[in-house]
């Protein structure tokens, strides 16, 4: 069980890098409108979508 | 657009001038000075890119927004683009080019582009907003982490875990805890320290207090190796409380009084006699100005040459527009609907009656009644009373020689951590405000709610608040009795059939015929062939070649006739059909109620019959209606002002509180407290109903709250109590509180 020694403070490294990571994200405005991501997935590229469609035909 | 008669419904005039950004309209064919005047402030050097800022008030849902993404990242030297549904802005950063290609792209789409000034309220809210994610981030990611820490503790149970495994974790804790303790929770202390400067104990004291003895408390046991720790509850504090002040941050970011009223109302240039633009905030004192048809006047001035008619409603609440000439005055954001006009400028910027209603309601929210919320009332007491039975605990077993005196202090402080009490109002807030949304009502400010519950008069404006603010039929006269009404209504309609005006809005009879050959006049009226003869409809002179003098001065009338009249047709502003059954609810309910009108006595007087409202004051102005206001709270009544148009704003800033009724503009939906989405006045009722739920659920939250507390607290200053029995007692009662909270979900019962 010693091993949780080093554990617990390889989780607290885990945790300070989740929190640089957020508030990077955060600072670069990648929550600037939750809104829209959500529908971002229905709005796929139109050409390729076409190229798609044509391969598929193929 | 048809220009039958010269009238229009401002409503719709104005909405359509704002849709259709009618601001800058001219821009379009006109040169690119006018609209290199118009974006001058929106584009702007960021960083090694140079940055172009613009509002897209048609931007309605996430696909509008990823259409203009998408087109405008395909284009050449764009290094970023960012649109943003809630506030409807669009911002690109390119590296080469003037950036007017973008705006172009943007209206080819389809969309509306108005210009974005900076604006240094809407850069620091941004920037408290980012700031108070991240805080709540770190609080978020930092309670699971620590919740992952103290569950050893937890699932060992009485038996414990190793002493050394167990100091390891509170270490650990202890870590992750202090981040979320002073970087977190730096509002909330703050907070603290601004109501201790100002001699003033509010909700921020016992909060900041609970979380910094907490965290104190938890340091020295793990210091010591003895004790409790309580790392967790630090967390989950903080953690939930944030999220109440995040989302209120959200609602304050969307409704901030932020924007400008004359931008919102003026244009950005005007055209000069000379054919030169000119700014709107530099044209100087007897420049001599074009104003086209259909758009709205620039300056406060005087007509030098054009007969049309123009639109004041946003100055007077009138309906029916006045008609002008050569000689009279005119105001800075009325609309000019017939005819060109030139006119001579003849006050500067700052001394437009629009820039004054501007200010006056600016100046206006100062009057607002001083108001606190019930949480802080009773957090004034409250927090006095943990504070002295803390230091009296801690004098008590000083004296008796307890070494132990410091930590049963700061344990009965924590154990009367507020949590529950300062969770009351905000959960409630947030859950009514989220109903109310669904219900069709935008709240500005949760603790609206409280003040609304408080108000005993309601002050109606008229147009467009009690009535429909939309012309209909109300009268038809016969002239020529081979015409029956009906004959009369589908001839009229027919003709009418397609045009947006607002006289044919309201001529709605279907019927088989149709009309062919169908001519329109502008200023003048319609006319077509309807069963083989051909009909006018419009002004009395366009109709018969005569001059006849309208029945009466109630409501608009037009002529229908084919070279002899037919018959007169009446238009008027209609009482929503909703308003009667509204009103005597709440006069039912012991509401005193109201009317204040821009209107002429005679029109007022009769809507005011209709209703059965006694107390009417007519043709009053917008700085009237704030002294009336005044006048009436300073007789001691509280009250609630609805109202839907500028010149209700002034006096919406006074009032305890404020209802705006389906508003077209920006400005006034961010001067009211509330606004009704739903065009209907009903939801008023529903929402004075809920408004009391609303007030119900806080009490009872606060009573459990503050009864909790007051029962736990003298076990834990004799000792009594086992600190997890405490700490799960808490959890409980904040639970609970949410739980309660959560009843309101639905508005209406």
């Amino acid at each position: 069980m010693e091993v949780i020694f080093v554990l617990i403070p390889v989780s607290l490294a885990i945790i300070l890098m989740a929190l640089w990571s957020f508030i990077w994200s955060v600072r670069n405005d990648q929550f600037e409108d939750l809104d829209k991501e959500a529908y971002r997935i229905l709005f796929d590229d139109k050409d390729q979508d076409s190229e798609e469609v044509k391969q598929e035909q193929s | 657009m048809s220009q039958v008669i010269p009238l229009s419904d401002y409503k719709a005039s104005r909405g359509q001038a704002i849709a259709s950004g009618l601001a800058h309209e001219p821009d379009q064919e006109g040169p690119d000075q006018a609209r290199r005047l118009a974006f001058e402030d929106s584009i702007y050097a960021h960083g090694k890119t140079t940055r172009l800022s613009v509002r897209v008030p048609d931007i309605r849902c996430a696909a509008c927004s990823l259409k203009i993404e998408k087109q405008l990242s395909a284009m050449p030297d764009v290094e970023r683009v960012a649109t943003n549904l809630s506030d409807k802005r669009v911002v690109v950063d390119f590296s080469r080019g003037s950036g007017f290609g973008f705006i172009d792209a943007i209206e080819k789409l389809g969309f509306t582009v108005l210009p974005d000034r900076l604006n240094l309220a809407q850069v620091a809210l941004e920037q408290e907003r980012k700031s108070m994610l991240a805080r709540l981030g770190v609080a978020g990611i930092g309670m699971m982490q620590v919740m992952m820490y103290a569950l050893t503790g937890y699932l060992a149970g009485d038996s414990g875990i190793e002493p050394a495994y167990e100091a390891l974790m509170r270490w650990a804790s202890l870590g992750v805890a202090t981040l979320v303790a002073f970087y977190s929770a730096t509002p909330f202390h703050l907070g603290a320290l601004r109501d201790l400067r100002n001699r003033n104990l509010g909700m921020d004291v016992p909060v900041s207090l609970a979380i910094l003895a907490a965290w104190t408390l938890s340091m020295i046991h793990t210091l010591t190796q003895s004790g409790e720790v309580y790392f967790d509850s630090v967390c989950m504090f903080t953690f939930l409380l944030l999220i109440g002040r995040f989302i209120e941050l959200g609602s304050r970011e969307k409704y901030q009084h932020s924007q400008n009223l004359n931008d919102s109302l003026l244009p950005t240039s005007a055209q000069l006699t000379s054919g030169e633009y000119i700014a709107i905030r530099s044209i100087p004192v007897g420049a001599e100005l074009q104003v086209p048809a259909g758009q709205r006047i620039p300056a406060d001035g005087t007509i030098i040459s054009g007969d049309s008619s123009v639109d004041e409603a946003a100055f007077t609440g009138e309906s029916v527009p006045l008609r002008k000439r050569a000689g009279m005055q005119v105001l800075a954001g009325s609309v000019n609907l017939d005819q060109p006009l030139v006119i001579r400028a003849d006050k500067v910027w700052d001394d437009y009656v629009i820039t004054r209603i501007s200010d006056l309601f600016r100046e206006s929210s100062l009057y607002k009644p001083a108001f606190s919320v019930l949480a802080d009332r009773i957090a004034r007491y409250f927090v006095a009373i943990i504070l002295l039975m803390a230091s009296a605990s801690a004098g008590y077993w000083y004296l008796q020689g307890d070494a132990a005196w410091f930590s049963i202090a700061l344990s009965v402080l924590v154990v009367s951590c507020p949590c529950a009490l300062s969770l009351a109002t905000p959960v409630a807030y947030t859950v009514a405000i989220a109903a109310l949304r669904n219900a069709g009502v935008v709240v500005s400010n949760g603790a609206f709610l409280e003040r609304l519950n408080d108000t005993n008069a309601v002050v109606f404006d008229k147009t467009g608040t009690l009535t429909t603010g939309k012309l209909t039929v109300s009268g038809v006269k016969i002239l020529d009795s081979a015409f029956g009404e009906q004959d009369v209504l589908e001839i009229a309609s027919v003709l009418e059939q397609g045009y947006a005006h607002p006289i044919a809005r309201a001529l709605t009879t279907h019927s088989g015929r149709i009309c062919s050959d169908r001519h329109m006049e502008p200023g003048a009226g319609v006319s077509g062939e309807v069963d083989g003869v051909v009909f006018r409809l419009g002004k009395a002179d366009f109709v018969c070649g005569i001059a006849e003098t309208a029945p009466d001065k109630n409501g608009i009338w037009i002529m229908l006739g084919y070279h002899r009249p037919v018959a007169w047709i009446q238009f008027a502003d209609q009482v929503r059909p909703e308003s009667g059954t509204v009103l005597n609810t709440l006069r039912k309910a012991g509401y005193r109620l109201s009317m204040l009108t821009g209107d002429g006595a005679h029109e007022g007087r009769r809507i005011a019959a209709d209703l059965g409202l006694d107390d009417v004051t007519a043709g009053v102005t917008p700085d009237q209606k704030v002294q009336q206001l005044i006048n009436r709270q300073a007789s001691g009544d509280r009250v609630l002002m609805v109202g839907d148009g500028i010149n209700d704003a002034a006096a919406m800033g006074v009032a305890q509180a404020s209802v705006a009724v389906s508003p077209v503009d920006v400005f006034v939906q961010q001067a009211a407290d509330a606004t009704l989405l739903t065009d209907n006045l009903q939801t008023l009722n529903t929402l004075l109903v809920f408004s009391r739920k609303v007030n119900r659920v806080i009490r009872q939250n606060i009573g459990w709250a503050v009864a909790y507390n007051m029962t736990v607290i003298p076990l834990a200053i004799t000792g009594q109590i086992v600190p997890w029995v405490a700490a799960l007692g808490m959890s409980a009662s904040s639970l609970l509180v949410v739980a309660n909270a959560n009843r309101l979900y639905k508005v209406a019962d």
